[in-house]
């Protein structure tokens, strides 16, 4: 029982963590608390959907298909909406809500209200795990988020894209004043957490249904997420999302099932009271 | 005599003109006026597996009755239209703003819904009028929502029992897993008769897990009924909420225990929801226990319902379909009887007395007297089907009517897969 929730509360704290990375990556940069990211997610699923079902597509060029083209949507918010925020941050929530409204209705208006399915080539699969049984698409979701997280720590590392945007997030005043385009930066945070609202899209969708409100749920516990790391940490948007999906996952199994969602929220206002800055919050602001 | 053609020109025209007045201003009663019928149904959102196929088939009858000359009342030729608001699933909002629309502007005759009854109850108390229902079998009763509501199915307690005594006495299961969803009245409704026909057939429930609103993995609620080591399990909800739980018990490795509902799941919604590639897998093991359907019934104009229906949507047509497509006819009946299309109340008085019309499909069991509606709810026999594998649609499993909680008319089909 205890195994079998341990193992439940990775693969689902996999999905908050791929949903929370993208959420402070673009905080990161521009202090937007990204609402909108849950339509991309969703505008990604039916992508993959039609390109596979309609245009029938191999299952995982569709796949990439929808995490490139959530990739420009991504973008699209910034260039049509967010950057018109920038130096109103006050205004940014109201704009996040009202770009998330306006793409899940674009998804209702394109594709109607019928929950529709994306069904990967392994959906019925079954891994053996020390005497537990898991299913494969909750193995695909670990190792999604697994490999799209190292991806990400690599680019923000190692490369000279990934250290121009660290030095918007801690310093924009300073990075243009050495010479970095800061919205090129813009542009490219956007586009990486489209990639990665992609990624999530086919995660997640495999598990549940596409619809066009699949992750307005969801996405707030990316947000809690978000929070439990600290701002615009990926690696602590990482580890808090593993940490609230066995949170969430255990209490289910040993408090009640009904009240995971609150038991989660209930963890959030207890780092907001005890530790605001979150669980893995340094002195210096990054996005690394 | 070019004048005289002028004039002769113009006497012509005067006199076309004048017919065509004439034509345009004949008496009202050698016209077809058309009375419309509303409704307001959920074609997106949550329960849009439902709306869409209801419109169908009651255009389908609508379409039907015009192309036969319309219908009769008082002397009067009439024709039906269909006018069709969405609820977009938020009865509370849009569903309200089209009553409003329907009774107050369009000033139908009568309205058809399919659920959330109980939140029009203070409109219908300020504007009464008939109120058709084809869905809404949420317990309690719909019922004593307002005198006005008619029910043009059978309730809750006349279906729900039947799963358990199949599961006890056929399937011979004795340790069911509940999963409901705690926020949708009808899955409330579902596990309180679950509840009491457990208790009547020495069925235990050895799990009772409600999911919160807006669940998408239910994982720890699967764990959970799981761990009380079930031998079957049995899903509260209609068809959008029922099918991915169904899907996620596949995808967690449960693939040999029954799963039993009463969503009214066809083969068409659960190839669309769970994915073409999984849906025969998944439907293996499901039974569905609701009215009868339009597939297994012997009345010829039945068949033809079905048969049109499918060669027309490409969906399988349901219970829901088959009471749907009856309601255009329901309503004719009652205003025939009372004389008036547009009188609410004598229309009301009629459809509480009116005798099941002969045109309907659904196999109505008649009250006292051959009335339609037993006080206001019409009954048909319930059914349970199971899942074909080898053809990938459901076939019936066993027929049924419930006295109390006791099973009466029962058949058991025991080879409806290869029959």
């Amino acid at each position: 029982m205890l195994q079998q929730a341990l193992v439940n509360g990775v693969v689902l704290g996999a999905l908050f963590a791929l949903l929370g990375v993208g959420l402070t990556l673009v905080y990161g940069v521009m202090d937007v608390p990204n609402f909108a990211q849950a339509g991309v997610v969703t505008l990604g699923a039916y992508i993959m959907v039609t390109l596979h079902q309609a245009a029938h597509w191999p299952f995982f060029l569709a796949v990439a298909g929808g995490v490139l083209a959530a990739g420009l949507i991504s973008v699209a918010t910034e260039r049509f909406a967010y950057r018109f925020v920038r130096t109103r941050p006050l205004a940014a929530p109201a704009v996040a809500l009202g770009l998330l409204l306006i793409l899940d209705n674009s998804a209702l208006e394109l594709w109607g209200g019928d929950h529709v399915s994306l069904t990967p080539p392994y959906g019925a699969g079954l891994i053996q795990l020390g005497g537990m049984t898991v299913p494969a698409i909750g193995v695909a979701l670990v190792l999604t988020a697994a490999v799209s997280m190292l991806l990400l720590w690599l680019l923000l590392t190692r490369t000279g894209i990934g250290r121009a945007i660290r030095a918007v997030s801690q310093n924009p005043e300073a990075a243009a004043t050495l010479g970095i385009e800061l919205e090129r930066q813009y542009v490219t945070a956007f586009f990486i957490s489209g990639l990665l609202a992609g990624l999530a899209a086919f995660a997640y969708a495999p598990t549940y249904a596409v619809f066009p409100y699949m992750a307005d749920g969801v996405i707030f516990d990316g947000f809690v997420v978000v929070i439990l790391g600290g701002l615009g940490n990926v690696w602590g948007a990482a580890l808090g999302g593993i940490l609230l999906g066995l949170v969430e996952s255990l209490s289910a199994v040993y408090v009640s099932a009904a009240y995971q969602t609150a038991i989660g929220f209930v963890v959030l206002l207890l780092v907001i009271v005890l530790r605001p800055a979150g669980l893995f919050a340094t002195t210096a602001r990054r996005v690394a | 005599m070019q004048a005289r053609t002028t004039a002769k020109t113009i006497a012509g025209a005067a006199l076309g003109i004048a017919m065509t007045a004439l034509l345009a201003t004949r008496p009202a009663a050698a016209q077809d006026k058309t009375v419309t019928m509303g409704a307001i149904l959920p074609l997106s959102g949550l329960f849009s597996t439902l709306g869409p196929p209801e419109r169908d088939a009651m255009q389908m009858a609508v379409e039907k009755i015009n192309a036969g000359g319309g219908f009769e009342v008082g002397g009067q030729k009439y024709k039906l239209a269909l006018k069709v608001l969405d609820d977009e699933s938020t009865a509370a909002t849009v569903g309200i703003a089209a009553f409003r629309q329907l009774v107050q502007v369009d000033k139908v005759p009568v309205l058809v819904l399919a659920d959330n009854t109980r939140n029009y109850a203070s409109l219908l108390q300020r504007f009464p009028l008939p109120l058709l229902n084809i869905l809404d079998s949420t317990y309690p009763s719909i019922l004593d929502v307002d005198k006005h509501v008619f029910l043009l199915r059978s309730d809750t307690p006349a279906y729900v029992p039947g799963a358990v005594w199949y599961l006890a006495n056929v399937l011979h299961k004795k340790r069911i897993a509940w999963i409901g969803s705690a926020a949708d009245p009808y899955s409330t409704g579902i596990e309180t008769w679950v509840k009491k026909a457990a208790t009547e057939y020495g069925v235990e429930i050895v799990a009772d897990v409600n999911y919160p609103p807006g669940t998408t993995n239910f994982s720890p609620f699967i764990q959970t009924a799981m761990a009380a080591k079930p031998d079957a399990i049995y899903l509260g909800g209609v068809t959008q909420e029922v099918l991915p739980v169904a899907k996620q018990l596949f995808q967690a490795g449960i693939r040999d225990l029954p799963v039993v509902h009463n969503s009214g799941a066809t083969p068409t919604q659960a190839k669309q929801i769970i994915g073409e590639d999984l849906y025969n897998d998944v439907m293996a093991t499901n039974y569905d226990f609701a009215g009868s359907l339009p597939e297994t019934s012997d009345n010829p104009a039945t068949k033809t319902f079905y048969k049109d229906f499918l060669a027309r949507y490409k969906e399988y047509p349901d219970d829901l379909t088959m009471w749907a497509y009856d309601a255009p006819y329901v309503l004719i009946g009652a205003m025939r009887k009372a004389g008036s299309v547009t009188d609410r109340e004598k229309i009301y008085q009629a459809m509480l007395t009116q005798k099941v019309p002969p045109e309907t499909i659904s196999g109505w069991m008649p009250a006292e007297g051959g009335k339609l509606f037993h006080g206001r709810d019409a009954q048909t026999l319930s059914e349970g089907v199971r899942w074909c594998t080898a053809t990938k649609t459901i076939a019936p499993a066993f027929l049924y009517f419930m006295d109390g909680l006791k099973v009466t008319d029962q058949k058991i089909i025991e080879n409806g897969c290869g029959g």
